[in-house]
């Protein structure tokens, strides 16, 4: 029955999708007969996949729809969600969640929020940085409905952001993969250049040259955030070049299997990956994304929720480190163990100066810290870097 | 770049073109006799998920191949059903069937995320090139790399050298002489529709049996759309597709090394710029049509209705 919904959901959204295609701009009349038809499926279907009897509590339940711009099928990102929603929905008897995949940011997402908002959702989780734009302009009309932009920077009195720190993971991870690495190269399947993947991809360098000064980080970004091919083909072309542990931005597993296959080592970002690249597997972050949802919506059912800018670190529980695969060794244990134990009292020290560009231009200076505005606005990689997209120059 | 790098470009080239090619060469077949059939892109997640399904269920990747033939070929003969039969408009069906195949492929897909083939199409190793470690990433391919190979060739002999092929010819150029010479036009188009389907089919295999081998909903990722105008690239010749699937392959491969090398050339143009080839290349057609006529089958999406003209 499920399987069906999912089926029948993916259809509708797929025929909106064509018939705004097909229909140009010119045409009013047809785009927005075609909006009102992913939501009626998107909320009718839905309470039978999600909550066993509609029928059995008259009193209006809080309605929560999750916006996916993919498929909840690439064992990454969006799985990760989807396995939160049903958890989160397990555990909140006061909720009615849904969810609609290959939603496509900027028009479209921009209708099928208008249409949920209309239609009595009270929350809108917009699971992708993508829908940032989206999700501002629908909250400002409906100051009522409760917007969560997950990887988010801008918030307002409706719409909270959140995205784990793992910045934090993901030192650490480039400390183990600054000593595993043979050839001092590191390799990264970049998506797109956005701030917090920015992060990510400079932290783990920090952390790699932390303890290994020699190493380099290459990256290609694919400029989507799935495509298994693409991503394959990027961590092939990074392994040739030199790489011997691959990581990745986008959201599915392909990088791991191309690891598997060369015999070099992956890490991996939202899900442990380990089943794809047995041999190649080293650790990665994982989320468990119920750990912000079920709070969040219990806070604002509660009505105590205020929207805010929301970071979790290692010790919120929202992320972790996967567990580490046998080629660790006690050492690079060890120097986990002492960042995390650092961590404790000072969250972000890697982002202490002196930290210079990929250009030689020192970006922190000795004794300062970069600060949350200039984070969110990351747009520049750390010297050791090796990537096409030069910013700045 | 050292020519080890530029071998490891060509080598990697061939595999990502191989998809296109087994689609390319039932394409060309399915245009030759005036069968414009947009269902490519479906039929490839279809064939994707067929095969990995089949394969994963009995561990036996050839049966994964075997059931995609089986399915495709039903898949092709609904779409000959609408097109041929009914006279549906081609581009219409072919765009509703490729939604309607990936909706289906990923709600028979669900349960096979993150499910690990134990079967795979492996690279084959070839102990006599360890004295010329270079030529390995050319030569060493799995056996579906090489099996599109010899198709191209085969579909080339039998296009151009067989009366099959002619009739295959005149269904497209010219079915109203075809059917006074009393050759079914149906049967025909019946046929080239269900082969090229099987041969999308084999595409989408590829990708989930050899390529990357996993099952990812939709994991074509636009292969299907890009396979047409690769047909027109090949000018609807069989044995051109070779040549426009692995050099498309190669400039895709191309674009990759080239970023990871940290050439300073933003990574936006380097993913737009193996598109740029099948632009270019139809341009040309274009204009070689309207200096010397067009070469594309001449009813090539106009269904067929006997009796008229």
């Amino acid at each position: 029955m499920k399987k069906l919904t999912v089926f029948f959901l993916a259809l509708t959204v797929c025929a909106s999708l064509l018939v705004g295609c097909a229909s140009s701009p010119t045409s009013s009349p047809s785009p927005t007969a075609t909006v009102s038809s992913p939501s009626p499926t998107a909320s009718s279907p839905s309470p039978t996949a999600s909550s066993p009897s509609p029928t059995a509590s008259p009193e209006a339940k809080m309605k929560v729809a999750f916006l996916y711009d993919t498929t909840v099928g690439d064992f990454g990102w969006y799985y990760g969600h989807e396995k939160a929603r049903k958890l989160t929905q397990a555990a909140l008897d006061f909720v009615e969640t849904s969810y609609l995949e290959n939603v496509t940011p900027g028009a479209q997402a921009e209708r099928v929020m208008t249409e949920l908002c209309n239609s009595g959702y009270s929350v809108i989780v917009a699971a992708t940085s993508g829908y940032e734009a989206d999700s501002l302009k629908v909250a400002e009309k409906f100051p009522n409905v409760k917007f969560i932009n997950i990887c988010g920077v801008t918030v307002t009195s409706n719409v909270e952001t959140c995205y784990p720190l793992t910045t934090q993971i993901w030192y650490m991870l480039g400390q183990i993969a600054g000593k595993i690495t043979k050839t001092n190269v590191i390799g990264m399947v970049g998506a797109v250049v956005f701030p917090v993947d920015l992060q990510i991809q400079n932290a783990w360098l920090l952390g790699a040259q932390s303890v290994n000064p020699a190493v380099t980080e290459r990256i290609i970004y694919i400029n989507t955030y799935y495509d298994p091919a693409a991503e394959r083909d990027a961590a092939l072309a990074l392994i040739d070049a030199g790489a011997d542990v691959i990581a990745q931005a986008t959201n599915d597993p392909a990088h791991v299997q191309a690891a598997e296959e060369k015999g070099v080592y992956a890490m991996s970002q939202f899900e442990d990956m380990r089943q794809f690249g047995p041999n190649a597997y080293v650790s990665g972050d994982v989320f468990f994304w119920e750990k912000y949802y079920i709070p969040t919506l219990q806070a604002i059912h509660d009505g105590s929720w205020k929207a805010r800018s929301f970071w979790p670190d290692i010790f919120s529980g929202v992320a972790g480190t996967a567990e580490f695969g046998p080629m660790v060794t006690d050492e690079m244990k060890a120097l986990v163990a002492a960042s995390k134990e650092k961590m404790k009292t000072d969250p972000e020290f890697f982002w202490k100066g002196p930290i210079k560009d990929v250009n030689g231009t020192v970006r922190v200076e000795a004794g300062k810290q970069l600060t949350q505005e200039q984070l969110l606005s990351m747009d520049w990689w750390v010297q050791g870097v090796v990537t096409s997209m030069k910013s700045n120059p | 770049m050292d020519l080890r790098t530029i071998l490891w470009i060509i080598g990697m080239g061939i595999t990502a073109g191989t998809p296109l090619l087994y689609a390319a060469i039932g394409e060309v077949l399915a245009e030759r006799c005036g069968v414009l059939n947009l269902g490519l892109e479906g039929l490839m997640l279809m064939g994707a998920i067929t095969g990995y399904m089949f394969a994963s269920l009995t561990g036996d990747k050839w049966i994964g191949i075997l059931a995609v033939i089986v399915i495709s070929a039903l898949l092709g003969a609904i779409l000959a059903l609408l097109m041929v039969t009914y006279r549906t408009n081609q581009v219409a069906t072919g765009i509703a069937f490729t939604i309607f195949c990936t909706g289906l492929s990923a709600l028979i897909g669900k349960p096979y995320i993150g499910v690990v083939a134990t079967d795979t199409f492996k690279k084959i190793r070839m102990p006599f090139l360890d004295g010329v470690p270079m030529l390995k990433p050319i030569f060493e391919q799995d056996i579906l790399v090489y099996i599109a190979v010899i198709l191209c060739i085969a579909a080339w002999f039998f296009v151009y050298k067989t009366k099959a092929g002619l009739h295959l010819r005149a269904a497209g150029d010219n079915p109203a002489t075809l059917d006074s010479l009393g050759v079914s036009v149906y049967k025909v188009r019946y046929i080239y529709t269900i082969v090229g389907s099987i041969l999308a089919g084999i595409a989408g295999a590829y990708l989930s049996l050899a390529y990357s081998p996993s099952w990812i909903e939709g994991m074509a990722a636009g292969r299907g759309w890009l396979t047409i105008a690769l047909v027109n690239f090949a000018l609807w010749k069989p044995q051109n597709t070779i040549t426009g699937a692995y050099l498309f392959g190669i400039f895709y491969a191309l674009s990759y090394r080239l970023e990871a090398m940290g050439i300073a050339v933003p990574s936006y143009f380097l993913r737009m710029f193996p598109y740029v080839l099948p632009l270019v290349i139809l341009i040309l057609v274009s204009w070689r049509a309207k200096q010397k006529g067009s070469i594309a089958p001449k009813t090539l999406a106009v269904p067929y209705l006997r009796g008229s003209k």
